[in-house]
């Protein structure tokens, strides 16, 4: 039961809420389907002005309330992260949910099927995080997908920073779903650094088959610092062999394990196509 | 709650719950073309209404978020005998049925047209991805929306 909203305009007040307990609403896409029977009180984090993307030479901001249409569209954010961010964004579920859904609750629900998380991950993100009397705090994504206690309980993500680089970064994104607005079976997202032939901060991250996304470390490892090489694939590819998956209704864990092989061997190979061309 | 907010262009005082959705509170104002399809799961697109002129789903939005904007359902479009130009294409094109999603397409159709005069086939099946119809298999749908952009254009014209 929800015991009382408000619609804060100064983030402030809304850390004074959140401190004694109050539940973050950003898009409701998540806690307005929920049948809860908890007894809680909301607090709209729409109206506090957190809803600009801000780019400056070395990061983009996104501010916790961007949408995901917003992100969607966001022709702003220059570069390979730009460009992953934006395809990542276009490919969730509907328009109308897009219009809803925000970037801090995409990230806050962690549910497996989420999809910034991932590309979040692949690009090295922070979560910048406020609390009612700390200073602000930025905390890496991959330690905010860590099971146990997350940095923005008691307080809220109030955005989400991805580096930029003037390097020559390139990616592969590959998400499989039945329907377009159904969940992802799995997901791979893979991003690397050209570095003359050699490729550098190789990333792949795997999602939708466990509770969180996970960079494919064994993976990496075959590939990082090396020039494109087939072989180096095939093996990147055979360390997927053991990966663990959380069972669910969508396709039996096999089915799913193989089907993220196979996504990470197209979004390797759509990486090193556009290395090769860039 | 009481809060005020413009509902298809006039302003309403509105008295609610707390965790009221604004599909309860517009269909208990009377404007009973926001259909409720499924049991608030966001899936269906029957509950969509204009937030500021983008398409949102009322059943799982809070209905105090609207306050102080402004909500468009197809009761501002048109009735019967003045149909806007896009329920007359959904007309004409016998891309309604049983109907229970044509105020939720007619909704999606209208904000895509207001941002894109000559959408693609492509677009217009992006813009009514949230919809779902069980009996047109959207051809017809997608026809009359190519219909209602071509008349909306001409309508225009000096
Ligand atoms: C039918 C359907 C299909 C969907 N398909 C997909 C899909 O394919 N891929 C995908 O990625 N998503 C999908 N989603 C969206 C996803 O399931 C969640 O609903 C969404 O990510 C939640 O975002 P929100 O902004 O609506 O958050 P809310 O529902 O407002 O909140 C979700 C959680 O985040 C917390 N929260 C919100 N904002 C903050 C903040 N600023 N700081 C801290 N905590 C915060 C809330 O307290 C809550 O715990 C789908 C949703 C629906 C309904
Ligand atoms: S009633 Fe089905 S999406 Fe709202
Ligand atoms: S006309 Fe019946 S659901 Fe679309």
């Amino acid at each position: 039961m929800i015991r009382d909203y408000h619609s804060p305009e100064r983030v402030e007040d809304a850390l004074a809420l959140l401190a004694r307990g109050a539940v973050a609403v950003g898009g409701a896409t998540a806690l307005y389907t929920a049948k809860s029977s908890r007894d809680i009180e909301l607090v709209d984090v729409t109206r506090l002005g957190l809803d600009q993307i801000t780019v400056d030479k070395d990061k983009v901001v996104i501010g916790a309330g961007v949408t995901l249409s917003r992100l969607g569209a966001a022709a702003d954010i220059p570069g390979m992260p730009g460009a992953l961010l934006r395809k990542a964004a276009r490919a969730v579920a509907s328009e109308p949910l897009r219009n809803m859904i925000t970037v801090a609750g995409n990230v806050a629900g962690l549910n497996y099927w989420a999809d910034l998380p991932p590309v979040l991950l692949a690009l090295d993100a922070t979560v910048e995080v406020r609390k009612q009397g700390q200073a602000p705090s930025a905390h890496p994504i991959a330690a905010c997908l860590e099971a146990g206690k997350h940095p923005w309980e008691g307080g809220m993500i109030a955005a989400v920073t991805v580096p930029l680089t003037q390097a020559a970064q390139v990616f592969g994104y590959e998400r499989f779903v039945r329907t377009v607005t159904d969940y992802s079976l799995a997901t791979a997202c893979v991003t690397m650094t050209r570095d003359g032939a050699l490729m550098r901060n190789v990333h792949l991250v795997i999602g939708a088959l466990q509770a969180r996304p996970h960079r494919a470390a064994k993976a990496e490892a075959k590939l990082e610092g090396k020039a494109y090489d087939a072989a180096a694939v095939d093996e990147a590819i055979a360390t997927l062999g053991d990966l663990p998956v959380a069972p669910n209704f969508r396709a039996s864990p096999g089915y799913r394990r193989q089907l993220a092989g196979v996504l990470s061997r197209r979004a390797l190979m759509t990486a090193y196509e556009w290395a090769r061309e860039s | 709650m009481r809060f005020n907010a413009k509902i298809n262009g006039l302003k309403r005082e509105i008295e609610c719950a707390p965790g009221a959705t604004l599909l309860e509170v517009l269909r208990l104002m009377g404007y009973k073309s926001v259909k409720q399809g499924c049991d608030r799961e966001g899936t269906c697109g029957a509950c969509t209404v204009l937030l500021d002129g983008t398409p949102i789903l009322s059943c799982i939005t809070p209905a105090p978020r609207v306050a102080g904007r402004e909500v468009t359902t197809v009761e501002a479009l048109g009735d019967p005998s003045r149909p806007h130009p896009i329920q007359a294409a959904f007309v004409n094109a016998g891309a309604v049925q049983c109907g229970y999603c044509t105020p939720g397409m007619l909704l999606s159709t209208k904000a895509l047209l207001d941002r894109n005069k000559k959408p693609t086939d492509e677009q217009i099946a992006t813009a009514l991805s949230g919809n779902l119809c069980r009996c047109t298999g959207y051809v017809k749908i997608v026809e009359a929306v190519r219909n209602a952009a071509a008349a909306l254009t001409e309508e225009q014209k000096p």
